[in-house]
């Protein structure tokens, strides 16, 4: 299982909007809103924050939901914090294949010393 | 996973969110002990495990890195678990970002990990075999024997003449790779020809930035965002090109209901649904709207008299261009002359600019004169904060310096320059484009920090860094070289024998593909010209290429980028690379060694006097870890902007005996030491030491306190207090920028009966990575599919096409096959069209033109002239063919294609007969087929994402459809 968190912004009257929409996508959960103040001069409460969990089976399968949320009317940004991929199936596969180069020291095919 | 560890994650990831949503990451991540430095790659390694080309086993930990996936150049932080990286990060230490990251940071892991990357080098025996499909051709050879055939094969070319050879390289190249290749290639092999796609993307700026300041990049920084009262866009759109940025600009706008947001452009973006006017301009009449404005602030008092007194001269150049449509423009009376320009006092500037009132640039632009008036206003106020954003549709033109000087006209007129969150800024397209090809200059005309090769004193200068015999670059005076156009140009006619690229994919990128893939009839160059590739993945450049070298990617070896506010920041080896890829730079040197075995610089052995200080030859080995190899070469690069750390730079640099009648102003790039770099988590040039500390400048040439990131100390070495706006130009001649009349000239080419519409292409959001990626997912195929050609509804009801229907888009240089939307993410115009770039089986530049700006010699993607016929009888099927949508040497491609002669074998509705070489539920781990060789079914193409399970998942039953050759 791929575990991913991210900062979903929306503008300011369309928060609870979004994260309904956000929530009702499989594998996302909205943990937290933080609704805007907007025109008080703080641009870090000016927008909308819904924080957000991704939870699918791969690094695909997460961007690929993140990626439906410009879809969503309102979003104004996306920002990806946290994406952990330890369990990405994909990923551990491919990197066994990878590690057919153990020992970065040792000779290898080609090496002119 | 185990229950627990998943609670673990994803309470970690929820309060790295939450606290990024209330503004504390910083604190939290560190709580969390997501900090970089817990790790250093070659502590944890004796000097025993040092491999070759440097790189050791990194032990787990977390990293710094910095993001290669668009021009903001975020920093990310990268977490390592048994040698793979497992987690990643926005960095809240870098001031870049601070902490934030787009969607696009998915896959920083993601890329390393392809089951396709290259880990062998290539070679291929039949150059009638180039173009003939991925892996066509190519055999499997020893680092040896590619080495080798390089070598001999680049030695025999530059024996024949140093514009024989070239090298094309990239904004995405890091910093010291990019260092070493110019000094290679301008100082081991004496030619200038050595280029990068930085050309393609921010040439016209850098020419601006140089004729008008006689300094590269922008001044201000990305902290301006948050202190603008305006914000005036373009031909931009940073909602996908930008999006980090654009999310703080929005931030700002919705923080403070004063704040404004002007989009000017060619066809509303997803970027224009957030701007309070949106400015739709006819293609090319941005020229004519900025000298509107600038008309506008002489006529109404806009005009900042005491900056204008204190700061300004004045200028007009060469008029009446023509256009490059020929290979012989530069060599023309107009092409010598094209960047000639003669001084003129601000009555003549002003008079040149009194055309250009509102009704004769609102016939011009199709903008409405109300408009004009409105936005000309917004420049005029005085207090004003207005910051202008800009990129590839100003840059992209073929009058792109002209362009760029209009817009830095109104800033510097307006006086609205220098203080935070006012000034003319010019959004860079790559992580280093700026880094790399503009402050190392990977370009013909370059040498690093700023200097030129034309320049003799900037020739004994470099000689001096270099430490090289006096008057030993002097051949690069009087052989200027070829910019990318003319030597991609030049390949396809035959006259270049070898090519080596690096970090890019011309094949994709160039514009007149046509012509350079040789599809024409007429050139086929590319066939006989011995083209090297060095690459992570196989890409439509491979297909071409005659070797190909399997490198390291991003944070596989070390490396540093520049991002487009001066920020310079590290990313560290994190983890191996796979199979036999190794360090570009090691690439570099065992072709160097090659090449230069026998040569002399003076009575010095060529290699050793260039190259000895990091690089064992005899053992072909790097003198020590990646780490201590760059900073050894960051020593070296130093020396450029701290001429103090060289005796005899220091004299040139002083003009101590007279010969140049002036001095340089090295510092004025300084660049910090690589730790201090490292430990600050990047900073912004010029940097600068106040009571034994490093500190960053964010607002160049703008007086006030270093320690708040002002330009204290060089305007108190080179400059003058107490001007207007606390501004001094101490790098301009004379202390002056020069504000140059640029008339409107216009586009090359223009819709007529035979090519009606305007084409215009660029960069979508998730296109950084390949679209595979989407078209996995049943849903989200329909919502984002592949490359589209979006068009006008009126157009398209004139045509008879509708949404999804396939088009044959025709220029007089090509032709493309693309599918119809009308969904409005780009919403053209009537007559205008917009597409995409990179994605590979579409590959749009078949049909763009390849004339350039003929200051700048950046090509114009923006505006080819096409028709559109609808191609009846056939349907989109998704998606058709390809390696997929590659971009630049990212190329994160995964999907392979059906290949010719399999006809028969397979069977287009199920997976049957393709699993009976494909499958890899023997193996069970995703990467094995049946087959041996065969490309293996990964993991998640089976049900829980198990291989060994063997039971194909519903989505992947029918192979054809993804995997179409």
């Amino acid at each position: 299982m791929v575990i991913s968190s991210l900062v979903v912004e929306t503008t300011p009257d369309s928060l609870d909007a979004v994260a309904d929409a956000l929530s009702a996508i499989d594998g996302v959960e909205v943990h937290e809103k933080l609704p805007a103040t907007p025109g008080q001069g703080d641009p870090e409460r000016a927008v909308g924050k819904a924080v957000v969990t991704i939870e699918r089976d791969t690094v695909e399968l997460s961007q690929s939901t993140a990626n439906l949320f410009v879809t969503i009317d309102g979003v104004i940004g996306i920002d990806l914090i946290y994406a952990n991929f330890e369990d990405d199936p994909e990923i551990a596969a491919l990197r066994a294949r990878h590690r057919d180069r153990e020992d970065p020291a040792g000779p290898r095919e080609g090496d002119d010393a | 996973m185990d229950l627990t560890r998943r609670k673990f994650i994803k309470s970690t990831a929820v309060a790295l969110a939450s606290a990024a949503a209330a503004g504390t990451l910083a604190s939290v991540a560190q709580r969390q002990g997501m900090v970089a430095g817990t790790a250093r790659a070659d502590e944890a390694s004796s000097a025993a495990s040092v491999a070759p080309d440097g790189s050791v086993t990194p032990a787990d930990g977390t990293y710094q890195g910095v993001c290669r996936f668009c021009g903001c150049g975020c920093g990310i932080l990268a977490t390592v678990q048994d040698g793979t990286v497992t987690s990643v990060m926005g960095d809240p230490q870098n001031t870049s970002n601070r902490g934030n990251c787009c969607v696009k940071g998915y896959h920083l892991a993601k890329i390393l990990y392809g089951s396709d990357r290259l880990t062998t080098p290539l070679i291929r025996d039949d150059s009638s075999t180039k173009g003939t499909g991925v892996g066509s051709g190519l055999r499997e050879a020893t680092w040896d024997e590619a080495l080798d055939l390089v070598a001999d094969k680049l030695k025999a070319a530059w024996k024949e003449g140093p514009n024989k050879i070239a090298l094309w390289a990239s904004g995405q190249q890091p910093i010291l790779e990019g260092y070493v290749t110019s000094k290679f290639w301008k100082a081991g092999l004496l030619s200038n020809n050595v280029e990068c796609n930085a050309r393609l993307c921010m040439a016209s700026a850098v020419v601006g930035f140089m004729n008008i300041y006689q300094t590269d990049e922008p001044n201000g920084c990305y902290e301006d965002i948050d202190d603008a009262d305006v914000f005036v866009t373009w031909g931009a759109n940073m909602a996908e090109a930008h999006p980090m940025l654009f999310s703080r600009l929005a931030a700002r706008k919705l923080a403070d209901d004063s704040v404004r947001f002007y989009d000017l452009t060619t066809m509303p973006t997803r970027t224009s649904k957030l701007a309070d006017k949106v400015i739709v301009f006819r293609p090319g009449s941005d020229v004519a709207i900025a000298n509107y404005i600038a008309n506008y602030l002489v006529q109404n008092g806009g005009v900042d008299e005491q900056f204008v007194a204190d700061h300004l001269q004045f200028k007009r150049g060469t008029e009446d261009l023509g256009d490059a449509f020929e290979d012989g423009y530069d060599a023309t009376d107009k092409g010598k002359a094209a960047s000639d320009v003669e001084s003129i006092d601000f009555d003549a500037y002003k008079a040149s600019l009194e055309p250009y009132t509102a009704e004769y640039v609102s016939g011009i632009s199709g903008v409405s004169v109300e408009d004009l008036q409105e936005i000309a206003s917004v420049y005029a106020e005085q207090g004003t904060n207005v910051l202008s954003l800009w990129t590839m549709g100003v840059n992209q033109h073929n009058r792109g310096t002209w362009m760029n000087h209009n817009l830095h006209n109104i800033h510097l007129l307006s006086g609205k320059f220098g203080r935070p969150g006012c000034g003319p800024f010019s959004l860079t397209g790559q992580p280093t484009a700026c880094g790399t090809a503009r402050e190392v200059g990977t370009f013909s005309h370059r040498l690093p920090a700023d200097l030129l090769v034309a320049n003799e004193q900037h020739r004994r200068y470099t000689e001096a860094c270099w430490d090289l015999p006096e008057g030993y670059l002097e051949p690069l005076g009087e052989n200027p070289g070829m910019h990318t156009v003319k030597m991609f140009r030049e390949l396809s006619n035959g006259n270049i024998d070898f090519m080596w690229s690096m970090h890019n994919n011309w094949a994709v990128s160039m514009p007149n593909l046509t012509r350079f893939l040789g599809r024409d009839g007429q050139h086929d160059g590319v066939f006989s010209c011995f083209n090297v590739v060095s690459e992570v993945y196989p890409t439509l450049s491979t297909q071409y290429a005659d070797v190909v070298f399997p490198v390291s990617m991003w944070m596989e070896r070390e490396g540093q980028f520049g991002n487009g506010e001066r920020h310079t920041a590290v990313f560290e080896q994190a983890v191996l690379p796979p199979g036999d890829a190794r360090w570009d730079m090691w690439v570099m040197m065992e072709v160097a060694r090659r090449v230069l075995d026998g040569e002399k610089i003076g009575d010095q052995d060529a290699f050793d006097l260039l190259f000895d200080a990091y690089y064992d030859k005899e053992k072909g080995a790097f003198k020590g870890t990646q780490r201590e190899v760059s900073e050894s070469m960051w020593d070296e690069y130093r020396i450029f902007s701290n001429p103090e750390m060289s005796e005899r730079a220091q004299a040139i640099c002083d003009d101590v005996d007279g010969t140049y009648g002036a001095k340089l102003k090295m510092h004025a790039k300084r660049l910090a030491p690589y730790d201090e770099i490292l430990s600050q988590h990047g900073m912004i040039w010029p940097a600068q030491q106040v009571d034994g500390t490093w500190y960053s400048t964010k607002y160049r040439f703008c007086d006030g306190d270093q320690k708040e990131g002002y330009d204290q100390l060089n305007i108190a070495e080179y400059g003058d207090s107490g001007l207007a706006g606390n501004v001094s130009f101490y790098k301009s001649a004379d202390h002056r920028p020069s504000v140059v009349f640029r008339p409107y000239e216009p586009p090359a080419e223009e819709p007529s009966d035979e090519y009606p519409f305007w084409f215009n292409t660029g960069r979508l959001l998730e296109h950084w990575h390949t679209g595979s990626m989407t078209r996995r997912v049943p849903e989200l195929h329909a919502a984002l599919p592949q490359a589209l050609l979006y068009m006008n509804a009126r157009d398209c009801r004139d045509l008879g096409v509708t949404d999804g229907d396939m088009v044959r888009v025709t220029s007089r240089y090509g032709s493309v096959d693309i599918q119809v939307s009308t969904d409005g993410r780009v919403d053209p115009p009537a007559g205008s069209v917009f597409a995409p770039f990179f994605a590979e089986e579409t590959l749009v530049n078949l049909a763009v033109q390849d004339i350039y700006d003929p200051l700048s010699k950046e090509p114009d993607f923006k505006k080819s002239c096409v028709r559109i016929e609808k191609l009846d009888g056939v349907s989109y099927e998704a998606p058709t063919s390809g390696v997929a949508n590659v971009d630049n040497d990212a190329a994160l491609a995964t999907t392979v294609t059906v290949p010719d002669g399999h006809e028969g074998l397979y069977d287009r509705s199920s997976t049957a007969a393709c699993e009976s070489c494909h499958t890899s539920a023997e193996g069970g781990d995703g990467t094995t087929a049946k087959l041996p060789g065969a490309p293996a079914m990964p993991s998640f193409h089976y049900v829980d994402a198990d291989a060994a399970s063997g039971e194909v998942e519903g989505t992947y039953s029918q192979c054809y459809t993804c995997h179409a050759g």
